[in-house]
């Protein structure tokens, strides 16, 4: 559907800060599939959302090939560059961008109105925003004035005038971010089932990977003009490929170890606490320096009652503080100099002083890819 | 509960405890009230008494006689000044909201040109300006004419004419549009525009139906800024309509009390009709500005600026720009530096280049007029900036910080001279220390209070714009420390105020210097200022000592810009 190859996007920079033109998108390619929700996610400043503007036709790259189905949308090699106002996708801003001098129905008439292909007639440009209107319920609004809308209505305006013109392609730019939490919440529900039922194509730019995790089909990590890591949701989460990765969605333990044995899968490593059996993506060469990342809640943890001895692939450490979190207790765990972070359902809650036994299974400990 | 007998509150309102009244906060609060009270009203009570007080009671005998010959008359002289506005506003508004727009929202080469070129009446004085295209657009000696006459056979155009007038006043006026929708442009979510292409809409319709709409408040407000300028304006009308026969309100307040016999009545009438006209325009104008806010919508964050990619408009774009920056800067800059290099004007030629000499400098720092000119203008700009700023620190602080009942009277005061025309504002003085007691007037101490009361809103503009931004905490941390109301003021509420009033400051010695439209009605020979001097050397014939002492005046405010620039104050044209 959407195929985006090598993209490169350089900014000049600006005049206090010396130095060569500022990369915001370093060479980056992904492929999207129809009907998909596909999220570009990433800290400020990763080039999520140049990426965007630059699929919209805001920005132009230095380089690359923008495609949507087989239209060439832009591509340095064929030097096309389709404008902005005949790419024909929706796109909804940050900041909904709705015209404040207009009331709704004529926000959302607007794209029809100017379409010069189309010509429609007055009746069908008013059936047709009607009927989008109710989509994103918002028909009973439609004589309101636009700067008279709550905060989610115009959300939801921004949303209707980006349908109106049945776009192959929808762009969202942090939709959601300017709404309060517990609309955001009822909001992030509320756009996953439009996008499902409708059967739209939508490109996702977000910093909140909560949000990433619960809307996407596909989720693209960026940092710093570069796409670290393509996958489902639950890949994403599960097995991050890199280190940033790990650190930025969740929260996560890192484990320095050497490389003690290992298969194509599979690894032993050492660490400073003790042997950690692990999965890998690649088989590592032994004596590698690598980093383990594991989830605190994968961590299996059981108080160490008097004299028992711990089992092979179990670590013992002491609780040194744990913190209550409502549905969960966090419990800080020392081995060794190594702090460790656990997390378990609020039923078990272990005083500090005590000793434990950690649970580390290998599925779960993921070597990562260390930033280049 | 019940039993308790509230202390602190047995203050009664005729049980006047004098020691409290009288403390040494209150004594200079009432003094500031007072200043600012009497710099505001007393002139327009004056204006008033003497205009409408016959030698028999009230009387409408002054403008009788005021609109009595048929060249001046009322509907004659309103609908001069009427077209003459309106054709500045019609040159000055589409150009300024052009290059603003170029400027904020696209990506057209020599931005910063503009952005000089927004300064240009700052340091090209009204007088000078008008002077420097009479030199290029006079049919007679002015050098466009005169270039084009062998292909044409005749003038290209007549300054000395209502269009004439209007290109030259709205060519001055139009860097003050700029930088009022400069900064309407900037305030606008560059994604309304984005999403407008997005769905589709041309470049033309997004402009129209998009950008345009958005901006309307901030454009019918310059709109009424620039009639109302434009109404006021003095020297274009003196220099160029007079001699066209082209009269407006201020040029005959300006005739009537500079022929003899002086008709201070007719001054007043003349007065109070152009002082009418321009109230209604700001009172429009506030109202407007009050009503844009409606059209705010989500705010809070900052907007990054994406400029829109011109494409192949680029360089056209950018040679609209070039024109403008070469007509309204270059060319009168030019004209002023030449002429002050000839030992007589006339068309620049291979020979006129070798004729090139200092002399009329010379002779400008020998001429005792000019260098007193100098001293006193700079005095008058450092005297009144200083005083200004100083009072109105007080006067904003009473309004911002206090609860004083009745401190809006204070605000809405300071804010009177505003609608005051420079030259109404000398007629008033006129009458007012003719007959006051003060032994002022012919001295350089009339001079003062004038521009002390025209610069009264600019101070308070600038120092209660600062004020907003002191928190209440850092006052009353100093009042708990024990500090009297005088030492706090000082100590910690004047310090964080210096960037603020710093800016003010600046700003109205910058104004003062080049100030024309009062001085004009109350300099005496000893106080005169620069800009009168180069209004004597006008009608003398003078222009090439004119041009030098022009130069130098242009030089002196490009020093005072640049300080100003140097200690981070804002120093852009403030909105009226």
């Amino acid at each position: 559907m959407l195929t985006v190859t090598d993209l490169v996007k350089t900014f000049p920079s600006s005049k206090s800060e010396k130095g060569g033109p500022v990369v915001a998108v370093g060479g980056i390619s992904f492929e999207m599939e129809p009907g998909q929700m596909f999220t570009l996610l990433g800290p400020s400043g990763c080039g999520k959302t140049t990426t965007l503007r630059s699929v919209a036709g805001l920005e132009t790259p230095d380089s690359g090939e923008i495609k949507v189905g087989d239209r060439v949308l832009f591509s340095s090699e064929k030097k096309i560059r389709v404008p902005a106002n005949e790419r024909a996708l929706g796109m909804v801003f940050q900041s909904y961008a709705i015209w404040p001098h207009m009331n709704v129905f004529k926000n959302v008439a607007f794209p029809l109105e100017v379409d010069r292909r189309k010509r429609l007639s007055r009746v069908a440009i008013g059936e047709r925003v009607e009927k989008v209107l109710s989509v994103v319920q918002l028909d009973e609004l439609a004589g309101r004035q636009a700067t008279d809308l709550s905060g989610g209505q115009q959300q939801r305006l921004a949303l209707a005038r980006a349908l109106v013109m049945e776009p192959e392609l929808l762009l969202l730019d942090e939709p959601l971010s300017n709404l309060d939490a517990k609309l955001r919440e009822e909001m992030r529900f509320e756009l996953k089932r439009l996008q499902r039922e409708l059967g739209i194509t939508a490109v996702y730019v977000t910093h909140d990977q909560i949000e990433a995790l619960a809307m996407s089909n596909q989720i693209a990590v960026m940092n710093a003009g570069r796409i670290e890591q393509i996958g489902k949701p639950r890949e994403v989460y599960e097995k991050p490929a890199s280190r940033f990765v790990a650190g930025f969605i969740g929260t996560t333990n890192f484990l320095a170890g050497k490389v003690d044995e290992s298969t194509a899968d599979w690894a032993r490593a050492i660490t400073p606490s003790g042997l950690l059996e692990v999965s890998t993506p690649v088989a590592l060469v032994r004596g590698a320096d690598v980093t383990i990342s594991i989830r605190p809640e994968h961590i299996g943890i059981t108080p160490l009652r008097e004299g028992a001895a711990a089992a092979g692939s179990e670590w013992v450490g002491t609780v040194s503080t744990r913190a209550f979190l409502g549905e969960v207790v966090d419990h800080l765990i020392t081995i060794e100099g190594l702090e460790l972070r656990v997390r378990c359902p609020a039923t078990l809650s272990i005083p500090p002083g005590t000793p434990v036994k950690l649970e580390l299974p290998q599925e779960h400990c993921r070597v990562v890819r260390e930033e280049t | 509960m019940a039993g308790a007998i509230p202390i602190g509150i047995r203050r009664t309102f005729l049980g006047l405890d004098l020691r409290k009244i009288l403390s040494p906060r209150n004594l200079i609060l009432i003094s500031v009230t007072l200043i600012v009270g009497y710099l505001a009203l007393v002139p327009l009570g004056y204006l008033l008494w003497g205009t409408f007080l016959g030698e028999d009671g009230l009387t409408l005998e002054h403008f009788r006689s005021a609109y009595a010959e048929e060249s001046y008359g009322l509907g004659r002289m309103a609908s001069n000044s009427f077209l003459y506005a309106l054709g500045a506003t019609v040159i000055a508004v589409p150009i300024g909201t052009g290059l603003a727009y170029l400027n904020v929202r696209t990506d057209v080469p020599f931005r910063s040109l503009v952005f000089a070129a927004s300064l240009v009446p700052l340091i090209i004085p009204g007088i000078l300006h008008t002077v420097a295209w009479i030199l290029l657009g006079s049919p007679r000696i002015g050098l466009i004419n005169r270039a084009v006459r062998p292909i044409l056979g005749g003038p290209l155009f007549d300054i000395f004419s209502l269009e004439g007038m209007a290109l030259v006043e709205g060519l001055h006026l139009s860097p003050l549009v700029f930088l009022l929708m400069v900064a309407a442009f900037k305030s606008m979510d560059p994604a309304l525009e984005e999403s407008a292409l997005l769905s589709g809409a041309s470049r033309v319709t997004v402009l129209r139906r998009i950008t345009l709409p958005l901006v309307k408040p901030a454009l019918y407000a310059s709109i009424l800024i620039m009639i109302v300028r434009g109404l006021e304006s003095f020297e274009v009308p003196a220099l160029l309509g007079i001699p066209g026969g082209i009269w407006v309100f201020t040029s005959r307040i300006w005739r009537v009390l500079s022929t003899f016999p002086v008709q201070y009545g007719q001054a007043g009438a003349y007065s109070i009709s152009l002082l009418l006209i321009t109230s209604v325009g700001i009172y429009m104008q506030t109202r407007l500005s009050r009503r844009g806010r409606q059209f705010q919508t989500v705010t809070g964050k900052g907007f990054r600026p994406h400029p829109i990619e011109l494409g192949k408009w680029r360089w056209p774009a950018a040679s609209v720009v070039g024109l403008y920056f070469f007509v309204a800067v270059v060319l009168p800059l030019f004209v002023l530096l030449y002429t002050s290099t000839q030992p007589f004007y006339s068309l620049p030629s291979w020979e006129t280049l070798g004729n090139m000499t200092l002399d009329n400098y010379r002779f400008v720092f020998a001429y005792p007029q000019a260098t007193r000119a100098f001293r006193n203008s700079l005095m008058l700009g450092i005297g009144s900036a200083t005083g200004v700023m100083f009072v109105m620190a007080i006067a904003s602080w009473i309004v911002v910080k206090t609860k004083i009942t009745g401190r809006w009277m204070l605000d809405n005061l300071s804010f009177v001279p505003l609608v005051i025309p420079g030259l109404v504002m000398g007629v008033a003085l006129l009458f007012v220390y003719l007959r006051f007691p003060i032994p002022i007037y012919g001295t350089i101490w009339i001079l003062f209070i004038a521009y002390l009361t025209r610069y009264m809103p600019y101070g308070m503009r600038y120092s209660s714009a600062s004020m907003y931004q002191i928190a209440r905490e850092l006052e009353e941390s100093a009042q708990t420390s024990g500090a009297t109301w005088w030492s706090q003021f000082r100590k910690v509420t004047l310090p964080l105020l210096m960037p603020g009033l710093v800016a003010g400051w600046i700003y109205i010695v910058m104004v003062s210097v080049r100030e024309l439209s009062s001085s004009i009605l109350l300099y005496s020979p000893g106080s005169e200022v620069l800009s009168i001097v180069i209004w004597e050397q006008w009608e003398n014939g003078q222009f090439t000592e004119l041009a030098a002492l022009g130069v130098l005046m242009i030089l002196m405010l490009v020093v005072l810009v640049s300080v100003g620039a140097k200690l981070g104050a804002k120093v852009g044209v403030k909105s009226n």
